[in-house]
């Protein structure tokens, strides 16, 4: 029997994962295909705004509505493929206050890897595809690598996001909620342009509330590439990223489990 | 024999925040925290040897799950050392549950909508199980445990019985040195609850796997495991053979009657039987088995009276325990065998 976990290990995992996630989602695919509706229907419903807006305003400090759409490619393409793929960074405050943790301690593999890719939230399907077409209609062939590289830093800072804003528990006792409208937050800041904010709230933006590195600088590069502002983001998701592990762990000390009768659904 | 578990004076303390009644009380709290701290688990020591099935007892918050959680690296000891075949449950983590199966059965691992053969699948995967050894193995334990019917079953259809069997195949698939077992056989009725004692017993005597196993019930521990500890107020009151304690502490039961007709006491002309309720209808009854077999006194209870129900218990583990407090006050110098 193997004594040690290997990347490879964790890649195969992430794979079964994504399989058995996919099939759960199946017993439920009424939900499912309505849930994706939902979120195009909602995600068409902000376009319909800012159309309205700059229809009526021309322009907001140099952005037109092609950023704006731009903008919303990469907000939907980046938010959906963390649902997809590492679902659980939404429910690890509630894990930790209800004991769920438990599970994934007892198995030879990263806990918050473990943690975050067992479960889906399959409807950032409908958020990843409307991203896509988005991005289609407004991207030339040539702005796609790094239009593609710039969703996977945002990814990571969402995910990040999350994991810091949910690892409070371990910390606070249950702070779900707060967790959850700190993360409502940084979606609904990411989702406008980042010119219309300044002074604290921009500093804000470009360290702790990480907006700025979610959506406003990647749709800039897109438009005005500069190699500085490309490896802060790059350089600033990777550090975020090890922040929030460095934060999971340290709280992990403290957890504290529980006798909650649970289920894994 | 080498001890596999090796668990020295460890302690683990919890601080819980204290709160006074009311919204008042929570206003207060805002401003300034109370908290106390509550010792689960309080200096306790013992060794596991290889292949000894130990029951761990005790009441309700006895702090029998936090000691195994500690074993098992989920929680983080307040002091104290463990070793677990080797290794510090808690700096090699990984390296240790390779080594362990668990199953706690209140929280269960396995897919609540999904047959139970996607989470072995999914298992197989997390231990790196190679695909022909886990072929092999499945199919052993299949047979051994007799699911073959039910494993393509969604796991919410299963009976308690069956998942409880299932999430033991799911915690013996990477064949595991050590099985913790937290309270298995919660919930079950007495055939499912026979059954999974028996599979308990057959993993240790056949395949030399070291069982840990925590419950309430003290007919699971007395059927399966050799060795009992009890604890209490996370301290340990009793280490010792099982048989031990059957002779000093579990010779008495406890029988609930009701009667059809009104009675004021149960009058059985029998020394040795204390009444320890008397109602109407209702009355219960301690009686001391090593004087009276129990077939005895139910005998002369269903010939004298109207019966309309019987039922035989075991003494609470309370009862047990405060006996145990009782006799080592009796005899401060006793050891246990």
């Amino acid at each position: 029997m193997k004594q040690t976990s290997s990347i490879k290990g964790h890649w195969e995992l992430f794979k079964e994962y994504v399989k058995l996630n996919l099939a759960t989602a199946l017993e439920y695919r009424f939900s499912f295909v309505v849930q994706t509706i939902t979120m195009v229907l909602n995600d068409i419903t902000w376009l319909i705004f800012w159309w309205i807006f700059f229809t009526k305003f021309g322009s907001l400090n140099g952005w037109q509505i092609e950023h704006i759409l731009v903008l919303y490619a990469l907000l939907n393409l980046s938010y959906g493929l963390a649902g997809m793929f590492f679902g659980n960074k939404n429910h690890i405050s509630s894990m930790i206050s209800e004991g769920r943790l438990d599970f994934y301690i007892n198995f030879p593999k990263n806990i918050l890897f473990h943690v975050l890719i067992s479960r889906s939230n399959w409807f950032g399907v409908g958020d990843a595809l409307f991203g896509l077409i988005l991005a289609a209609i407004t991207l030339s062939l040539k702005q796609w690598p790094l239009f593609l590289l710039l969703t996977l830093s945002s990814t990571i800072i969402f995910v990040s996001f999350a994991v810091l804003a949910h690892s409070l528990a371990f910390y606070f006792g249950n702070s779900s909620e707060t967790s959850r409208s700190l993360n409502m937050g940084i979606v609904t800041m990411s989702s406008y342009p980042s010119q219309m904010f300044g002074g604290v709230a921009k500093f804000l933006m470009l360290t702790v509330f990480p907006a700025g590195f979610i959506s406003g600088i990647p749709v800039q590069l897109l438009y005005q590439f500069n190699w500085f502002w490309l490896i802060s983001t790059i350089l600033f998701s990777l550090m975020f990223l090890a922040t929030s592990i460095y934060f999971f762990y340290k709280g992990l000390r403290k957890y504290e489990s529980g006798s909650m009768i649970t289920s894994r659904i | 024999m080498a001890a596999i578990i090796k668990v020295e004076n460890i302690s683990k303390e919890f601080r819980i925040k204290e709160k006074e009644p009311g919204l008042k009380g929570s206003l207060k709290s805002l401003f300034t925290s109370k908290y106390k701290s509550i010792d689960a688990v309080d200096n306790i020591s013992f060794n596991v040897n290889k292949g000894e099935v130990v029951g761990f007892i005790g009441p309700n918050g006895a702090g029998k799950s936090t000691t195994i959680k500690m074993m098992t690296g989920i929680l983080f000891p307040s002091s104290g050392k463990i070793n677990v075949i080797n290794y510090d449950p808690q700096k090699e983590r990984k390296k240790l549950a390779f080594k362990v199966g668990t199953v706690f059965g209140q929280k269960p691992q396995l897919w609540y909508h999904l047959p139970a053969i996607d989470t072995f699948n999914l298992f197989a995967k997390i231990y790196e199980i190679p695909e022909k050894q886990y072929q092999q193995r499945l199919k052993e334990l299949i047979k051994t445990f007799e699911v073959e019917e039910v494993i393509n079953q969604p796991v919410r259809k299963l009976s308690l019985g069956q998942r409880m069997r299932c999430e033991m195949i799911a915690s013996l698939l990477h064949n595991p040195e050590v099985l913790f077992l937290d309270e298995p056989t919660i919930g079950m009725d007495i055939v499912a609850k026979k059954r999974i004692r028996e599979l308990i017993k057959n993993l240790n005597e056949n395949d030399g796997v070291t069982v840990i196993l925590t419950s309430h019930d003290l007919e699971d521990v007395e059927q399966v495991c050799k060795r009992l500890i009890i604890i209490n107020n996370g301290k340990i009151v009793y280490d010792g053979s099982t048989k031990g304690i059957r002779e000093k502490y579990l010779n008495f039961k406890i029988i609930q009657v009701i009667l059809n007709e009104k009675t004021e006491s149960l009058n059985l002309g029998l020394k040795n039987v204390k009444a320890v309720f008397k109602g109407k209808f209702r009355h219960v009854i301690e009686i001391d088995t090593s004087k009276h077999p129990i077939q005895e006194v139910v005998k002369k209870i269903v010939s004298k009276y109207n019966v309309e129900d019987i039922n035989i218990l075991d003494p609470p583990i309370e009862e047990i325990i405060s006996r145990i407090y009782q006799n080592k006050t009796d005899h401060k110098d006793q050891k246990w065998d």
